[in-house]
């Protein structure tokens, strides 16, 4: 009991500490100003406003949370954590996870106290308006002077809105400080966390002033509940950004203390750029239905047709996984050693297990590429019809045999070709400069047979008029040249039994 | 000391056929763009020739080209264990710095020289050989790029400096590419990453519509508009960044790594 008597003194106290008087006193300035300017524009449009107005008014201005609150926040923050981070405290919670929840809980107060000063000032500031009575006439009016006029669309009751509007500031300030925890926590340094919040604080401001107002990147969308609602045109925009980014900064503080393998983010970061390829790779405007999109995707070039950004995709979606089987295959080539020859009893057995596990992931990650173009395509409205529009003369059929069967011929052949490079040379950094130079025969005039086996793959030849079985053809004669050769390199090299 | 080093790298580089291969780098590219572009484009003027020799492969393979200049010979020495007993002789900050002003200079010559001579060739010679064929412009417009407003210097300012940039770029490629074999100490990846940057940069600048940015274009501006002079110092600058980062980050790291 004493201790919980002893809880409501201490936040009595605080309550009653000359900085929050000082925070009261600068709110009221800036309400008394505030005020002024709302019967202003009230007596202008003709229309009575009431309390709820002044009250949206002064808990959600944009330039008193940007450049006052906000910074207070930030300021509350980083102190917290500073007087915290302490080894007695540390002991004493356990563990840097809970330790990261302590201190939001703290900020959380803090925040509340601040609420309550800051909502007390806004009833003293609002004394002599017209008493609360729902939306005032001033806050129906079709326009958007005042917060409440954008809030009047989307919410039924002010009460509401206004309490939306507080838990929103909160969960965002929440973030920040979990944001700012975390980097503190890893780093255990001052100067990254202050430099962090001042940055912070920073793009928030500049974002406001330079951004246009319906850039998604304005941080006052997710601080601020009327200006995110106009931003999504409805309430749970903002909310939705936000606790997703909640559920994030979750899920990574509790694996705060768990001694997680140093993620390699390299897988990430290709998916990214598969994602980013297919979906720069789609031309809105030229075909209609899903499969022309498709076709675009994976365009690549041809002797005729070549767009360099055609070819940077093309480089991304198919060097892009031959440059992780590189990486791979430095690995295995490394760790090579007789013991691995013995288990394998030859060395061409070695291989051959190498090439088949690797083949088996390639036709994986054709499928696994098909999918997702098909389900990227899916988010934009394109219509289904089983048919290619821009050119009729090419078969759904024709697409998917050039996509899989030509695709993982050439796919192979480039692994072929960066394994045989990579063996001769010792030093799978030439297979690189191996591979650059081949893809140049995608340059128009450089292939003008069709028999150099760089890019055949490329959607553009089912546009030109080659025949995409004599490509097959191609790139299969290609692929057994390599093996036998491959198989005579090994021979020669006298560690076949 | 320094001086003393690297006047000792200089002598164990300059081989006979070290000299070929930087030969082969900077004379085989722009050959066979000059075998293949002579008929078949329509040309107005000298410089059109010099533009369109510039383009294609040695854009594409510009930062492999640097790396094949220097850096790929420091691999071996960390593979077949040379750095160890390099330590008895010389402080390995000395060494590793001598490397890096070596793989600095000739790089930056390189660089240079890939551009300086086809502008010399496109420029001087070849209107006394009269290989290709001007037509005049009745009325087209000509396709400036950027650099040209370098030409109110005159001709050869203009070919100077422009191969002064390419000169720079193509060093700090190359220092990238050896500063990371020395951190990571796997040759691959290490050798491997200016060309993805690269390739990743010119990538991320054309999906996202900022062409005047891509690391590609600012240096070999042939495929682009002309854009404002101060445009190419954006990619520079971020570049210079990546190389000072990782030139720290080498620093704290070499001597714990090595004790």
């Amino acid at each position: 009991m004493t201790r919980v008597v002893n809880k409501w003194k201490d936040f009595v106290d605080e309550l009653l500490a000359f900085k929050w008087i000082l925070f009261g006193v600068v709110i009221y300035i800036y309400g008394l100003s505030a005020k002024e300017h709302m019967y202003v524009a009230s007596s202008q449009t003709k229309l009575l406003l009431n309390k709820w107005d002044l009250l949206h008014k002064f808990f959600g201005d944009i330039y008193l949370i940007l450049y006052f609150i906000l910074p207070v926040f930030l300021y509350r923050s980083i102190s917290i954590m500073m007087s915290d981070f302490d080894y007695a405290v540390l002991i004493r919670l356990g563990s840097y996870r809970s330790w990261v929840y302590a201190t939001l809980v703290r900020l959380i107060q803090s925040a509340s106290i601040s609420i309550i000063v800051w909502g007390a000032v806004s009833l003293v500031l609002s004394i002599g308006a017209p008493s609360f009575a729902g939306w005032s006439p001033f806050s129906r009016l079709n326009a958007s002077l005042s917060e409440t006029q954008i809030l009047q669309k989307f919410i039924n009751s002010p009460i509401l809105a206004l309490v939306l509007h507080l838990a929103l500031l909160v969960f965002s300030v929440s973030c920040i400080h979990l944001v700012l925890a975390i980097l503190y926590v890893k780093w255990k340094n001052k100067g990254i966390v202050v430099f962090v919040a001042v940055f912070i604080w920073v793009y928030g401001v500049v974002s406001f002033k330079l951004l246009s107002p319906h850039s998604l990147f304005n941080l006052c969308h997710y601080l601020i509940l009327h200006s995110g609602a106009a931003q999504f045109s409805n309430i749970w925009g903002s909310f939705a950004m936000v606790i997703g980014w909640m559920i994030l900064l979750i899920w990574i503080v509790n694996r705060l203390d768990l001694n997680v393998k140093r993620y390699n983010g390299k897988y990430t970061a290709f998916i990214v750029l598969v994602v980013l390829a297919l979906w720069s790779g789609m031309r809105e405007n030229v075909g209609q239905t899903v499969w022309d999109q498709f076709l675009f995707m994976f365009i690549g070039g041809s002797r005729q047709a070549f767009y360099f950004k055609s070819f940077l995709c093309y480089w991304v979606l198919y060097f892009g996984v031959i440059y992780l089987v590189q990486l791979h295959l430095q690995t295995e080539l490394s760790e090579m050693g007789y013991y691995k020859l013995v288990r394998y009893q030859s060395i061409s057995r070695w291989f051959w297990a190498w090439y088949h596990k690797t083949m088996l992931y390639i036709g994986l990650y054709l499928f696994a590429l098909a999918l997702l173009a098909l389900f990227i395509l899916s988010l934009k409205r394109f219509s289904f019809d089983f048919h290619v529009s821009i050119d009729r003369s090419v078969t759904l059929l024709d697409m998917f045999y050039h996509f899989f069967v030509n695709g993982y011929l050439q796919v192979s052949f480039y692994v072929l070709f960066v394994f045989l490079i990579s063996w001769l040379s010792k030093e799978t950094f030439y297979s690189f400069v191996g591979l650059a130079i081949l893809s140049f025969f995608m340059f128009p005039g450089l292939n003008n047979w069709g028999i150099i086996p760089s890019g055949l793959n490329s959607m553009a030849y089912l546009l030109t008029n080659d025949s995409i079985y004599r490509i097959t053809i191609v790139l299969f004669l290609w692929n057994v040249f390599s093996i036998v050769f491959l198989l005579y390199v090994f021979s020669k090299q006298d560690l076949d039994f | 000391m320094l001086g003393h080093q690297v006047k000792v790298e200089f002598v164990r580089v300059f081989t006979w056929r070290q000299c070929i291969v930087w030969a082969a780098l900077v004379l085989v590219l722009p050959v066979i763009q000059f075998m293949i572009i002579k008929d078949g484009y329509v040309y107005y003027r000298q410089l059109d020739l010099f533009l369109r020799l510039n383009s294609n492969f040695v854009p594409l393979l510009f930062p492999i080209i640097m790396v094949l200049v220097y850096s790929i010979s420091f691999p071996s020495e960390q593979k077949n264990y040379f750095i160890p007993y390099v330590r008895i002789r010389i402080p390995l900050t000395t060494y590793f710095l001598s490397k890096l002003i070596v793989n600095a200079i000739l790089s930056f010559l390189i660089a240079f020289l890939i551009v300086f001579v086809p502008f010399v060739f496109s420029m001087y010679i070849e209107p006394y050989l009269g290989i290709v064929r001007f037509y005049p412009t009745n009325g087209n417009p000509i396709p400036y790029t950027t650099f040209e407003q370098l030409l109110v210097l005159g001709t050869l300012p203009y070919g100077v400096l422009y191969s002064l940039w390419v000169g720079l770029n193509g060093m700090m490629y190359a220092t990238m590419g050896l500063l990371l074999v020395m951190i990571l100490e796997k040759p691959f990846i290490a050798l491997s990453i200016p060309f993805v940057y690269y390739l990743l940069g010119n990538f991320i600048t054309q999906v996202l519509g900022y062409d005047q940015f891509s690391p590609t274009f600012t240096i070999f501006p042939f495929s682009i508009s002309q854009q404002p002079l101060w445009t190419v110092f954006v990619p520079f600058l971020f570049l210079c960044f990546v190389v000072m980062v990782l030139m720290f980050y080498l620093k704290e790291r070499l001597h714990k790594h090595h004790d």
